[in-house]
């Protein structure tokens, strides 16, 4: 059996989420997807804390992370996630309106998995959103070691409400 | 003793002394050569004057023995031979016969005199002979021819020889005393000689000593000494005048060396001072190169932060609104073709704009960004810019008329910048042509040497009293209804080229075409 996993989504433009949402909708794809609108609570989403402290357990299947956001941008977070054990092998799409070449590079540096310049044109955002998305949320193979400690994570948590 | 030592022992007396010497030595041997001379002579005459007294005397005695002798009278004899008395020096005389045998003797004390001159005394006769301390004088007795026999004088010489004995001491005595008064006298001449001398060697000495060359001798003769005491005291008194001559050059010397030394620390001074102030103005220069850098730096990272807030903040919306604008499309029907017309404008707007905002960045970004300098080749890099233009070009005729170009020392990100502006320019402009014509090349400028690459189109063209408006930002020669496009495009280009310290300018004439020429000068490579 193949679980859905998440998808998260961080940026701070609500319109911006909208249009994400809106395309990734409409690459009929049965993900769930879970948004947070700044680094901060991003990490607090990674970390299962504040007010993600009782999240379902588990990674999310991919990131799409806007670079420009207040507190903690995505740089920060790109850096934090591939500082820490469990969330290094998460993917890292990079969503950005600019194509800013020390944006690009510092990305590349701290080991993106793409970085995506948001077209402007509607259509063509959408036909970038499905290929991010059946890449990396169908297609590509997650680390085995992650699915181990994941059936684990699920098999306490089953004893827990067991219990 | 070798006569160099001997001068040499000499030399080291002093010179009174010799001077003595000198006097003691010439008297003394003058005086013993007259002594000698005159002992010599006294005996030589005494010698010579006593035989002739006492000859003489014989001849007289002779005489009067004659008749004695020929009567054979002994008794007269021995009379006539006793007057001999009165003198003294007579010892003895005898009168022999012509057999030789003594007959009378007359003897002034004891002895025999006879007994030497018995033999042969004929042989004798009227001479005379010396012996130790007597003088024997012998005369023939002759009566007519016959000879009766001889007489026999002795003399006694003692006397003579007692004389020369004196004299001798007499002239020793005289010699010694004459010695000592020439030593007493020269001891006291020499000093005229030796005192003007010696004053002039103290003179000298003192001289030597004191280094006082105002020290006169002083002239007590008017002899070759005082000549001598003269040209010392001259030559004193020159090396006086070189003495004083030489004080005052060395004291002028000195007072030109301090003199000197004095300019020299003021100027050293001066050189600190001047040393010190640009040691200052570097340190002024160097802080407010500093301050200035890092105002620089300020202003780039405003400017970086502008360039990233107009990227960033200017698009959101922008696509926020075609994003909209194309969901707001699907939800009307079809038929109203009204609204989704405006749509369309809106989409179009949004496009334009996302363009001017991508040309704008561009544009700051070849100001601001760091330069790599490699070998670029043009060549290579034209045919891939006509490549990429392909899907542009579509289905239109252009005719490519590409000329071998050198390779250029620049940014190649730029130089690609450059060439696919000028190329794209080119394709633009010629849209109206049915075969459009793009000449690219490169020729040496006669002047500076530089390579001149041209892109060369047979468009539209341009007035060319509108030339400068042809690199400025948004400046456009044409409607956008003409042909699309930002007004970007040649500002970038020429930012570019003279960035790279070369020249960029256009040749046009409408409806003929347009011919941009630009260089690129060897870059430095730490640029």
């Amino acid at each position: 059996m193949t679980i859905l996993r998440r998808i998260l989504i961080v940026d701070d433009d609500e319109k911006d989420v909208k249009l994400t949402m809106k395309a990734l909708s409409d690459s009929n794809l049965a993900n769930q997807i879970d948004i947070v609108h700044d680094g901060e609570q991003a990490l607090d989403y990674l970390h299962r804390r504040g007010q993600f402290h009782d999240r379902e357990v588990g990674n999310p299947v991919v990131i799409l992370l806007d670079i420009k956001m207040p507190k903690v941008d995505g740089i920060q977070v790109l850096r934090e996630v591939r500082e820490t054990d469990h969330l290094r092998c998460i993917p890292v799409v990079m969503l950005s309106s600019s194509r800013e070449e020390n944006d690009l590079i510092e990305s590349y540096d701290l080991g993106v998995n793409a970085y995506v310049v948001k077209p402007v044109k509607f259509k063509d955002f959408i036909d970038v959103v499905r290929q991010i998305k059946v890449f990396w949320a169908l297609i590509n193979e997650t680390p085995p070691y992650e699915r181990l400690s994941e059936l684990n994570e699920q098999n306490e948590h089953a004893e827990n409400s067991t219990s | 003793m070798s006569a160099p030592a001997s001068t040499g022992r000499v030399n080291h007396r002093s010179i009174q002394n010799k001077i003595i010497w000198v006097m003691v030595a010439t008297s003394g041997i003058s005086l013993f050569t007259a002594s000698l001379a005159f002992i010599i002579y006294d005996v030589a005459e005494g010698r010579k004057a006593l035989p002739k007294r006492i000859g003489i005397l014989a001849n007289i005695l002779s005489f009067e023995s004659i008749s004695a002798l020929d009567f054979r009278d002994r008794d007269v004899l021995s009379e006539t031979l006793s007057s001999l008395k009165g003198d003294e020096s007579l010892v003895a005389a005898g009168v022999y016969d012509s057999d030789d045998r003594l007959f009378a003797a007359y003897y002034r004390s004891s002895g025999n005199v006879g007994a030497q001159l018995a033999p042969h005394l004929e042989s004798y006769d009227d001479q005379y002979y010396f012996t130790d301390d007597s003088l024997f004088v012998i005369r023939g007795i002759l009566l007519g021819d016959r000879r009766l026999g001889a007489l026999v004088v002795q003399a006694d010489t003692r006397e003579l020889t007692s004389r020369m004995k004196r004299s001798v001491s007499i002239v020793g005595v005289l010699f010694l005393l004459s010695i000592v008064v020439a030593v007493v006298i020269a001891s006291k001449f020499q000093r005229v000689i030796t005192a003007p001398i010696l004053q002039l060697s103290s003179k000298a000495q003192e001289i030597s000593n004191n280094q006082d060359y105002g020290i006169r001798a002083e002239r007590t003769s008017d002899d070759e000494l005082g000549v001598l005491v003269d040209s010392f005291n001259h030559m004193l008194t020159q090396i006086q005048q070189r003495d004083d001559n030489l004080k005052s050059l060395n004291e002028q010397l000195e007072d030109r060396v301090q003199e000197r030394t004095r300019k020299l620390e003021v100027e050293i001074q001066d050189r600190k001072r001047a040393e010190e102030k640009i040691r200052v103005l570097n340190a002024e220069l160097e802080d407010r190169v500093l301050k200035r850098t890092k105002q620089l730096e300020l202003a780039n990272k405003e400017l970086e932060s502008f360039a990233y807030t107009v990227s960033h903040d200017l698009r959101a919306p922008l696509r926020h609104a075609a994003g909209f604008a194309e969901l707001l499309e699907e939800c009307i029907a079809e038929e109203h073709e009204e609204p989704r017309e405006y749509i369309q404008y809106i989409n179009e707007s949004v496009q334009k704009m996302d363009n001017l905002i991508n040309d704008l960045l561009s544009f700051s970004r070849t100001g601001r960004q760091g330069m790599t300098i490699t070998t670029v080749s043009m060549d290579k890099l034209i045919t891939e810019i006509i490549d990429e233009f392909a899907i542009q070009i579509g289905d239109r005729t252009i005719k490519w008329d590409l000329s071998p170009v050198p390779d250029a020392t620049a940014d190649p990100t730029m130089m690609r910048l450059i060439l696919s502006n000028l190329i794209g320019n080119a394709i633009k402009y010629t849209g109206t042509r049915d075969v459009a014509r793009v000449a690219i090349g490169c020729s040496k400028d006669p002047a500076e040497g530089d390579d001149i690459y041209f892109v060369a189109d047979n468009g539209v063209g341009f007035n060319m009293k509108y030339k400068d408006k042809l690199f400025g930002v948004f400046q456009r020669l044409h409607s956008n209804e003409e042909f699309e496009g930002t007004g970007i495009g040649l500002a970038t280009v020429r930012r570019i080229v003279t960035r790279h310290k070369g020249r960029i300018w256009a040749e046009s004439e409408v409806d003929k075409g347009t011919t941009l020429y630009f260089t690129i000068p060897k870059q430095e490579t730490d640029v």
